[in-house]
């Protein structure tokens, strides 16, 4: 995970404050984005997965055009594997899934496989 | 609006996974090689909930208790200080002010103002496949209990406080999901 600039910060230029909807300034430090991120992994029960933080200046994000969402796979070599177009209508985790598969050399999944839930437990 | 479902086996050496605005269940399945592990993903899209006419977000109760430090009822720019930008998008009647009205008249909009042109820069070209990927060095985010960090800097495991992207080069490929907590 790459944290990124808020989609939707309530005082930013594309505010959600409906029912529900997380409420979140845009950060204007960086201490307090590394915080917003650390709730957000936490609220969405994610803090398994390696997560990082964007500078303040924003500048990784920039380079991967990446707001509000977006997902890439870097090979081995370093280079680009894939690069899907800008969230949230470009964000299309099987694609992502699909090129994971194909660096991996491993056959395409069935796209009607049922995803198995198992329960999170804490790895020492 | 941010919905997660996650499906962990053993944890796979891929990067990551995040996301905002949609709803991804993940899904990690062990191979019959214990070096290589799937990534399954599915995506549900989940529209923004309807927005309430009943209850009025709480934003105005936040940022009072935040800002308004003279408690006179209306938050200036001296007592906001979070930049020009941020203030003008609050302040909707304009009149360098922000007051409950302000919030209320905005409602529970997301329609986009003028885009941020500081972040999507025109000029600057998303990578594309084949090209070799802007490396950074960010700063990792660890999420473990303070005693556990301890415990593991004293065994000399102590993660490293920040990632570089060249350095998975010749190692492993690396899932980038750019997003955010809203």
């Amino acid at each position: 995970m790459v944290y990124i600039s808020e989609a939707h910060a309530f005082d930013g230029v594309s505010p959600n404050t409906a029912r529900n909807a997380p409420l979140v300034e845009e950060p204007i430090t960086f201490e307090e984005r590394f915080a917003v991120a650390g709730k957000c992994m936490v609220s969405l029960s994610l803090k398994r997965l390696p997560a990082v933080v964007d500078g303040i200046d924003n500048q990784v994000n920039r380079n991967y055009q990446a707001q509000p969402d977006r997902m890439y796979l870097v090979g081995k070599d370093g280079k680009i594997a894939y690069a899907g177009k800008r969230g949230p209508r470009g964000f299309k985790p099987k694609e992502l899934q699909k090129a994971i598969r194909k660096e991996l050399g491993l056959e395409v999944l069935n796209p009607q496989a049922k995803v198995v839930e198992t329960p999170q437990t804490e790895q020492e | 609006m941010l919905r997660w479902k996650l499906c962990l086996h053993p944890l796979s050496e891929l990067g990551l996974a995040v996301l905002s605005t949609q709803s991804v269940i993940l899904g990690f399945s062990p191979m019959l090689c214990a070096a290589t592990l799937t990534l399954t993903l599915l995506c549900q899209q989940e529209e923004p909930p309807a927005s309430s006419s009943l209850a009025p977000p709480p934003v105005w109760e936040i940022l009072k208790e935040k800002y308004d430090t003279n408690h006179d009822g209306k938050i200036s720019p001296k007592e906001h200080k979070r930049g020009a930008d941020a203030f003008a998008n609050l302040d909707t009647d304009g009149d360098g002010f922000l007051t409950q009205a302000d919030i209320e008249a905005a409602g529970d909009r997301m329609k986009p103002r003028p885009k941020d042109r500081k972040i999507r820069n025109r000029l600057v070209l998303a990578p594309k496949v084949g090209e070799v990927a802007p490396d950074f060095e960010l700063r990792l985010l660890i999420l473990k209990d303070v005693d556990v960090e301890k415990k593991e800097a004293a065994k000399g495991q102590a993660h490293p406080q920040a990632l570089r992207l060249s350095s998975f080069i010749g190692k492993k490929p690396v899932a980038l999901i750019f997003g955010s907590y809203t």
